[in-house]
């Protein structure tokens, strides 16, 4: 391998890595917190990558996009807590589990009826395409927006958690429900507030996602394997863990692809199957 | 002769010392109880010798064999039965069903697949017989919740007993037993002290007076004191420990 | 289920129940084609083969409480094997199903090794992860025939001159193996193993502490669970000629934690009368609604639970079919059942 596909590879695990810690920890925190693990949280990926679709389909400007999109299933996320997880905060883990599973069932039966069986993709704008020169190496202008856009979101992420004034509650609940009321804080407001954040950020990564790759009604299957993936590395509820999870993922793949092509996605399973044997709570693991 | 011996047991926790260089013998044969006060140690030096926690250091040795490095199911397989603190039963068994499965340990079908655990009458007449010696025989069919506090710590003990252990270690057995309940309990240790070397951990100093041939008393993870029931109770340390936290 | 020993009443209710259904089973096709059109037969079929698999389902979930969401993994297997064994080696049954029963076997203690430290949440993510790979894996695989699956089974016999092509012949071969796998389960679940089994669900340290090695324990009950689903898997690829990667998919093994759910788990009879229900459904559903009744099956699954204020395991004492079966009989619902 010459050092610029290295550098290549690097630079696409990366990005694709970055995409992923957008799924994934919002999907393990939303358990941490919550104790709720969300089987359609693929779901509102998938959603987002249509939906973003759509709207890319119907005014051609992918900045709109790239915010209605998310802004839309934020929306849909807030609805559906509000009406069917909320009912089940306290019950055994199967009964939320139950729920997504069968809200993912409606969902990617709703999209297959709605846009069809055929794979998609977004469209993206003329300035996006082609090349760019990072030093001798020629990357995909869009991938390097990916790269620099997801960065930035994961980084305003993580300080939101370790630094802001609801980033506390948010860690703490991962610990300890009751004392986080003892302090006054409305539990319910903040489950709600952190679930429509996850499902935006969800539909963040599937505009993201669906500008790269092909957008189809199985997707939320894999991305929820994806995600859930990172977190047996990474541990559940633990951010860290999300991301370094992420990365080796969004490593595997970019340099397995290269290596053995149509082997890239048994690498993911094969690391996670080598991080069961011999640290089987994850890296990261907080509980 | 020593049933068991602690050597130099310490374990850290989050920079918590919990046990410091505690060095322990169980003689053989002989009924020995661990005293202290709360927070001493005393049900985690149970969780070293039984396996369920690991020392940061030190041995433990039991038939001439270090047992800190086997797991639990292991070390019960050698002979040395537990009882807990908080009840430990199969609530939504039976309570016949609950010493039945301690008992099957040592069947020789004891996990098959294949052979009938109704029929298994050697393991059936061990626990009907385990039933009377703890007085739940009449209780028989009733599902294990729906005991009384101090019939499910009976039951307790009588899984234990079930395991025919060479060594039997009671944590706290008549916590929440009614007088008459601990009295009957005393009894109980007593006969099966006969054949039984036993340990228990108790806060009742009337049972401890009683029923020991040892006492080993603990305070902040380290041994303070030990010797017969006479020694340990003129003894200063003891006396400081036990007045000072009054 | 209550865990106490059989009572003498409910055991006569049950044995007779046993016998009404295998009587009905064994006179149905003599009605087919007469009395009701044989398309019921097929139907039934259908019931029994899934009904093998949730037997095997029971045993892990109901009475050891680890609710597998994979089990699609082991009946695809199944499935394949056979299906590539009856195209290219030998056209016998019997060898169709060794093998199977041998792969599966494999990957069983294999993931058994994997999974048996991880519970509940992380058993059902992670099974499901694994049947996953497996799907993606038929999916891609061109030599087994990729998204489109494996075609043109010749059907296999049972002895050299029967073949179980036939409806007939493979029906009762069917309800044989169905038989079969349900003595066995009964005898699993009353056995020694079978005691451990429940004591590990409702207090897996306790049980330690009594001197069992309970990961092994959970390997083993995780591997015959998988077998049953082999036995089922190859039955399928008998009774249908094609093998598509759908059988690893994650909603077949949705369908099969809801066929044991709504059954009512920890039972064995409860599952399989659960496979009832939901293929009546499903059939009923689809020849109503065409391409929307997956969505309306998965808008079920989210009514019932958020019917359900208690969580799943009221349901399945209050709604499943061993619960009304028993107050139809006079006795309290069973009880401790699911998780």
């Amino acid at each position: 391998m010459t050092l610029s596909s290295f550098l290549t590879n690097l630079l696409y695990g990366i990005t694709i890595g970055s995409a992923y810690t957008l799924i994934a920890s919002g999907l393990s925190i939303v358990f941490g917190v919550m104790g709720v693990l969300n089987f359609a949280h693929g779901s509102f990926v998938m959603l987002g990558a249509y939906t973003g679709m759509t709207i890319m389909n119907l005014t051609g400007n992918f900045w709109l996009s790239l915010t209605l999109a998310p802004l839309a299933i934020a929306l849909l996320g807030g609805i559906v807590e509000k009406s069917m997880v909320s009912r089940l905060y306290g019950k055994d883990i199967p009964s939320t589990l139950f729920l997504t599973f069968g809200l993912s069932m409606v969902f990617s039966n709703a999209v297959l009826l709605i846009w069809g069986g055929s794979h998609y993709s977004i469209q993206l704008p003329a300035y996006f395409k082609g090349f760019i020169n990072l030093g001798g190496i020629y990357y995909p202008k869009f991938r390097l927006f990916v790269l620099i856009f997801s960065c930035v979101l994961v980084a305003v992420l993580w300080l939101f958690l370790s630094r802001s004034r609801w980033g506390l509650p948010i860690r703490a609940g991962l610990f300890d429900l009751e004392t986080v009321e003892a302090f006054g804080i409305d539990i319910y407001k903040v489950f709600s507030v952190l679930f429509i954040i996850c499902s935006g950020l969800a539909a963040v990564a599937g505009v993201i996602i669906g500008s790269m790759r092909s957008i189809n009604p199985m997707m939320d299957l894999d991305l929820i394997t994806i995600a859930l993936i990172v977190i047996v590395i990474g541990g559940l509820g633990s951010f860290k863990g999300a991301l370094v999870g992420s990365l080796v993922l969004g490593l595997a793949e970019a340099f397995g692809a290269q290596a053995m092509p149509g082997f890239a996605k048994f690498t993911t399973w094969v690391i996670m199957a080598l991080v069961l044997l011999l640290r089987p709570k994850g890296l990261f693991s907080e509980r | 002769m020593d049933m068991l011996r602690i050597e130099n047991i310490s374990l850290t926790i989050g920079g918590l010392q919990i046990l410091r260089n505690v060095n322990v013998e169980l003689p053989e044969g002989k009924i020995t109880s661990i005293i202290g006060p709360n927070g001493a140690g005393k049900t985690t030096l149970f969780n070293v010798i039984t396996g369920r926690m690991s020392p940061t250091t030190g041995k433990v040795w039991f038939k001439d064999r270090n047992i800190v490095k086997l797991s639990p199911f292991q070390i019960a397989r050698m002979g040395i039965a537990r009882s807990f603190q908080i009840t430990n039963i199969f609530q939504r068994m039976s309570v016949f069903e609950n010493v039945c499965l301690a008992a099957q340990t040592n069947s020789p079908h004891r996990c098959s697949i294949f052979s009938q655990a109704a029929a298994d009458r050697t393991t059936s007449r061990k626990a009907e017989e385990i039933l009377e010696v703890i007085g739940l025989a009449a209780l028989n069919e009733k599902l294990a919740r729906e005991l009384s506090h101090g019939d499910q710590r009976r039951l307790e003990i009588g899984m234990s007993l079930a395991t025919e252990p060479s060594f039997l270690m009671l944590d706290e057995p008549t916590s929440g037993m009614s007088p008459a309940e601990t009295a009957a309990t005393i009894d109980l240790i007593r006969s099966v002290g006969e054949k039984v070397t036993i340990c228990i951990i108790e806060h009742k100093m009337n049972l401890v007076m009683t029923v020991s041939d040892k006492i080993i008393v603990l305070n902040l993870g380290q041994k303070i004191a030990e010797g017969s029931p006479e020694e340990v109770a003129s003894d200063e340390q003891v006396r400081k420990v036990y007045l000072g936290t009054a | 289920m209550a865990d106490t020993q059989e009572g003498r009443r409910g055991f006569g209710t049950r044995r007779l129940v046993e016998a009404a259904i295998l009587a009905a089973l064994l006179l149905l096709p003599l009605g087919s084609g007469r009395l009701f059109s044989d398309f019921y037969i097929a139907l039934c079929l259908r019931i029994m083969i899934f009904g093998v698999l949730m037997l095997g389902f029971d045993l892990l979930a109901g009475y050891c409480g680890l609710v597998s969401f994979g089990h699609a993994m082991f009946f695809g297997t199944g499935a394949y094997v056979a299906a590539v064994t009856w195209k290219y080696f030998s056209d016998s049954m019997w060898i169709g199903m060794l093998l199977g029963l041998g792969l599966n076997a494999v990957i069983g203690y294999v993931l058994g090794l994997l999974v048996v430290r991880t519970r509940t949440v992380y058993f059902i993510f992670l099974t499901f992860a694994f049947s996953q790979f497996f799907f993606v894996t038929a999916n891609s695989w061109r030599l087994i025939g990729g998204t489109d699956g494996l075609t043109g089974i010749p059907a296999p016999t049972l002895l050299p001159g029967i073949s179980l092509g036939e409806r007939i012949p493979f029906y009762y071969f069917t309800v044989a193996l169905l038989v079969a796998a349900y003595l066995v389960a009964r005898r699993i679940v009353n056995s020694h193993f079978g005691r451990l089994l429940r004591g590990i669900h409702q207090n897996e340290e306790r049980v330690k502490f009594l001197g069992y090695n309970s990961p092994l324990m959970i390997r083993r009950v995780f591997l015959i669970s998988g077998l049953f689903g082999s036995v089922s898997g190859t039955l399928m690829a008998c009774f249908q000629p094609f093998v598509p990667p759908d059988y690893y998919h994650l909603s077949m093994s949705g369908e099969f934690v809801m066929m044991g759910l709504l059954g009512g788990m920890g039972t064995l009879v409860g599952p399989l009368a659960g496979t009832a229900i939901v293929i009546f459904l499903g059939d009923f559903l689809s020849s109503w609604l065409k391409e929307a009744w997956m969505l309306c099956l998965g808008a079920m699954y989210v009514i019932c639970i958020l019917f359900s204020p208690e969580g799943l395991t009221k349901i399945v004492s209050n709604l499943s079919a061993t619960g009304l079966l028993a107050r139809l009989f006079g006795r309290k619902g069973p009880q401790g059942q699911g998780s």
